[in-house]
């Protein structure tokens, strides 16, 4: 080859070749140094001729590996590479050599020569240095896709794990309800494996889910009921959503099987709506019941019935066996209206002892009747609660729809008015509303309105009547009576009004206004320097069953400053029999407050007197009834006189009450009775007139003594 | 079928064993790691058998470099690595590691220069144990499946399999020496030489 090109031509190409080329001679110093070589070096062929690479670079390290090599390769002859990959520094070349910026990253070929018997060695360097970018930036987008590919999964198996691992049931389907995807929570919902899921319709498993009214569900939440794999249904709670993947509309379905909270909103519903003691619906199921009733008795022109019933005397029973008799007597009562009615009826227990029944659909009023009947005569008998013979009566109110109201509230307080009417014609009865009830109910609701008022507005006021001590002729007391004067009707009587206020509870307030008028009057009395007497005020059976009487007395006392011995409570005898039990303690405690206690209507209740002396209580008081024909009848003049005798023997006083004329009152001193009160003294006056005719007289002898 | 008797057999181990612990020091000067090569296998063996067991240990994807040589005798000597081990190598040496499946021209290179380093030191064990000369061209970096690798132009393969152990890493290569029948006489002739004169 070297005859066919000059010297000058050798030269020319190595000089212009674009590597750079250094040949070392058999001494090891350089013999050619190209211009590529010279031009990053900065060292010129002059600069280098005849010297060792050594020599040429002095500020490289002497045990340099590419020294070594270019030493080898003098042994061996072997080519040989030295790459800037795995060599961080070869020649120091740099693109700019005065800066020294930019080192030039090189691969270095070696070959060993052999010309005339001597070995030289060709050096070809290649400058890598746009190779290498090229690479920093293939790495570094490596790296990034790298960063991305790992993100990518870690979001993937991220959400991955979510799905899986939710509790909430996960299917996708496509627009033809075809499912895509399940996860877990779904296979097990389903008791169906992945396999089978999949490209199953959705609707083989939520019921009616993918229809017409699917895009109402579109990211709501809705109620149904799901199918598993064998054939069982449970309800559910669906999210729906929707999302497009590669222009493909996907739904989402989010399931979450609620039986349990079914079954628990069940309960809870049950609990709600049921009376825990009986069992029975509760107030707020027995208005449901009674609405829809009223809605299909509408609708197919039907009849029901809507009953209240009320035990007659259960707190007496209650107070004087103990609650535990109480409840038991209250399931009774449960089990026998419920045998007493159809399935399709209802029977409520809506407060204390009070049920009510809704018959459906009936023919013809006698049923109701002939239930109501039944339910009575079942009372009829004694009831053996926990070894108590108990008698029980009930006391039953009976409507009709559509005859008397078609409304659910008026049905049920028009049932209660008969009840009330029931119970106080006797009790253990049953009663229809009617239109004189009607009429009855509205004024007795007018009443009760009237009367709430009367106390603010001072329409109530007190008579007294005089106690006169038959001995002497004098005033020894009065009986305080309450009077209420209504603006339109005039004078109320205390028989028409009482019982109203016992049953609205108004009872209370008047019964407290009436003690503390009492005693304040007669405080009032004493300090005016008046002769004290005694006055005596009715306690009335309600008052008698609170629990405090006795604290709000000893207050009431207190705040008048009236001294005790200067009251006298009157108790009827019918009260004091029926609650012998349950009232002794409270009468004890009045007693203890040194209070007077009388028995009023003494003779209707038909108690031995020997029983009396188990209450504390002072003085007696023949009812009117045995007074008013003493003359005449000969019986009543005979129980006077025996209820005088042994009252006295009992070291009870004994006060007549009714007394109208001379006879009786000859009857009675030679009786020894020791008070009279009645019209033949007085009737009983306004507090000015009882001030001006009794008090503000000195030593007025009522009564002369002889006959 | 050609075979190396015990003696012979004895012989090449030695010798490229020579090699090897040659190479390995060059290696571990180079890149301030201990690197440790083992003593070779050594088969003499079948082209066919080469091709199948390549493909079977590497998956048949496989990286390395060839060099041609001539002398006393000629034909192909590559050094092979299972594709991933010969990127393992190349990274643990440039103390990279790189998300890239493949191999980067820089690391092409890199495994040029150690598959220079190795051949030439067997090689070179192999010309001065046994007194002959031989030239040989630059390396070339080869990749893909072993039937392609080794051309068809030899059917007897001398063939060395190697562990490399650096930095905790065992990375296995082979060594393949595709020899005409010519020189596989000659190597034997030469291998008789020597074993004389011991």
């Amino acid at each position: 080859m070297q005859h066919l090109l000059s010297n000058n031509l050798l030269e020319n190409i190595v000089d212009h070749n674009a590597v750079g080329l250094i040949v070392l001679d058999a001494e090891k110093e350089v013999i050619v140094w190209n211009r590529w070589i010279a031009h990053y070096s900065g060292k010129s062929e002059a600069d280098v001729m005849g010297k060792s690479l050594a020599d040429i670079f002095p500020e490289l390290p002497a045990d340099m590996y590419l020294f070594k090599i270019v030493e080898d390769i003098y042994q061996d002859h072997f080519p040989k590479i030295v790459t800037q990959s795995l060599h961080r520094y070869l020649f120091p070349l740099y693109q700019d050599i005065k800066t020294k910026k930019n080192r030039i990253k090189q691969n270095i070929i070696l070959h060993a020569l052999n010309s005339e018997e001597k070995w030289y060695v060709l050096v070809q360097i290649f400058d890598m240095t746009a190779s290498d970018r090229r690479e920093q930036i293939l790495k570094e987008q490596a790296y990034q896709m790298q960063q991305l590919t790992q993100n990518l999964q870690d979001t993937r198996t991220y959400q991955y794990a979510l799905l899986e691992n939710t509790l909430d049931a996960l299917i996708t389907f496509d627009n033809n309800g075809h499912i895509l995807s399940v996860n877990k929570a779904a296979t097990r919902m389903f008791n169906h494996s992945l396999e089978e899921l999949k490209f199953k319709h959705i609707n083989t498993l939520i019921i009616d889910y993918y229809s017409l009214e699917f895009k109402t569900f579109l990211d709501n939440i809705i109620e149904t009921v799901a199918i598993n794999s064998e054939g069982k249904y449970f309800p559910i709670e669906v999210g729906t959503g929707s999302m497009f993947i590669e222009e493909q509309r996907i739904f989402i379905a989010s399931l979450r099987d609620i039986s349990e909270r079914k079954k628990i909103d069940e309960q809870l519903r049950f609990f709600a709506l049921h009376d825990n003691l009986t069992g029975l619906a509760n107030r707020i199921l027995f208005q449901e019941r009674l609405d829809s009733a009223i809605a299909l008795a509408h609708r197919q022109s039907e009849m029901i019935a809507v009953m209240m019933l009320d035990l007659d005397k259960f707190k007496e029973i209650n107070d004087s066996r103990g609650h535990r008799v109480g409840d038991l007597l209250l399931k009774k009562v449960a089990e026998v209206l419920l045998s007493a009615i159809r399935d399709v009826d209802t029977v409520a227990r809506l407060s204390g002892d009070e049920f009510a029944i809704i018959l459906l659909a009936l023919q013809d009023p006698e049923q109701a009747i002939l239930v109501a009947e039944r339910i009575l005569q079942y009372f009829s008998e004694p009831l053996v609660i926990q070894n108590f013979t108990l008698k029980i009566g009930v006391s039953i109110g009976i409507t009709l729809y559509p005859y008397e109201s078609n409304e659910a509230d008026k049905l049920l307080s028009y049932a209660d008015t008969a009840m009330y009417k029931a119970k106080n014609s006797g009790r253990n009865c049953y009663q229809y509303y009617s239109a004189e009830l009607h009429s009855e109910t509205l004024h007795r609701k007018e009443l009760e309105d009237s009367l709430r008022q009367a106390i603010e507005k001072q329409e109530l006021s007190l008579y007294y009547q005089p106690q006169i001590d038959l001995k002497t002729g004098k005033l020894v007391g009065a009986e305080a009576l309450l009077r209420w004067s209504h603006p339109q009707k005039g004078f109320i009587s205390p028989v028409e009004f009482i019982p109203i206020a016992e049953e609205s509870g108004l009872i209370h307030e008047i019964g407290r206004w009436v003690m503390e008028e009492a005693c304040m009057q007669n405080k009032r009395w004493q300090m005016q320097g008046y002769y004290p007497i005694v006055i005596s005020v009715n306690l009335s059976a309600v008052q008698l069953r609170l629990k405090n009487l006795a604290n709000d007395f000893s207050l009431l006392l207190r705040k008048s400053g009236l001294d005790a011995k200067y009251l006298e409570l009157e108790i009827t005898e019918t009260f004091l029999m029926e609650n012998a039990d349950s009232s002794l303690l409270t009468l004890k405690e009045l007693r203890a407050l040194n209070v007077s206690l009388a028995i009023d209507d003494f003779g209707t209740g038909y108690s031995s007197l020997g029983y009396l002396k188990r209450f504390p209580v002072k003085k007696v008081k023949i009812d009117r009834s045995f007074v008013n024909e003493l003359e005449t009848d000969n019986d009543d003049a005979m129980i006077v006189k025996a209820v005088i005798s042994l009252s006295h023997s009992l070291g009870l006083k004994v006060i007549a009450e009714g007394v109208e004329n001379k006879q009786q009152i000859v009857f009675l001193r030679a009786e020894e009775c020791d008070e009279i009160q009645g019209y033949f003294i007085s009737k009983p006056l306004s507090k000015d007139d009882f001030e001006e005719q009794y008090l503000n007289v000195e030593d007025q002898i009522y009564l002369t003594l002889e006959n | 079928m050609l075979e190396l008797s015990e003696l012979e057999h004895d012989a090449l181990t030695e010798l490229f064993n020579i090699g090897m612990g040659l190479a390995a020091s060059s290696l571990s000067q180079m890149v301030h790691e201990e690197i440790k090569l083992s003593v070779p296998h050594i088969k003499l063996t079948t082209r066919d058998m080469v091709v199948k067991l390549l493909a079977e240990e590497t998956d048949n994807s496989i990286s390395g470099i060839k060099q041609y040589f001539s002398g006393s005798f000629n034909g192909d000597a590559l050094l092979l690595f299972p594709a991933h081990k010969s990127m393992e190598l190349v990274r643990v040496l440039m103390g990279e590691t790189l998300p890239l499946d493949a191999l980067t021209e820089f690391e092409q290179e890199a495994l040029s220069e150690v598959g220079n380093i190795i051949l030439n030191a067997c090689l070179g064990s192999l010309a001065n144990s046994l007194h002959i000369e031989i030239a040989y061209q630059l390396p070339l970096f080869v990749q893909g499946g072993s039937d392609d690798l080794l051309d068809g132009s030899s059917d007897i393969i001398l063939f060395l399999w190697v562990n490399f152990t650096l930095m905790e890493k065992d990375i296995k290569g082979y060594v393949v020496f595709l020899l005409g029948m010519d020189s596989i006489t000659q190597l034997q002739q030469q291998i008789a030489i020597l074993l004389r004169e011991i």
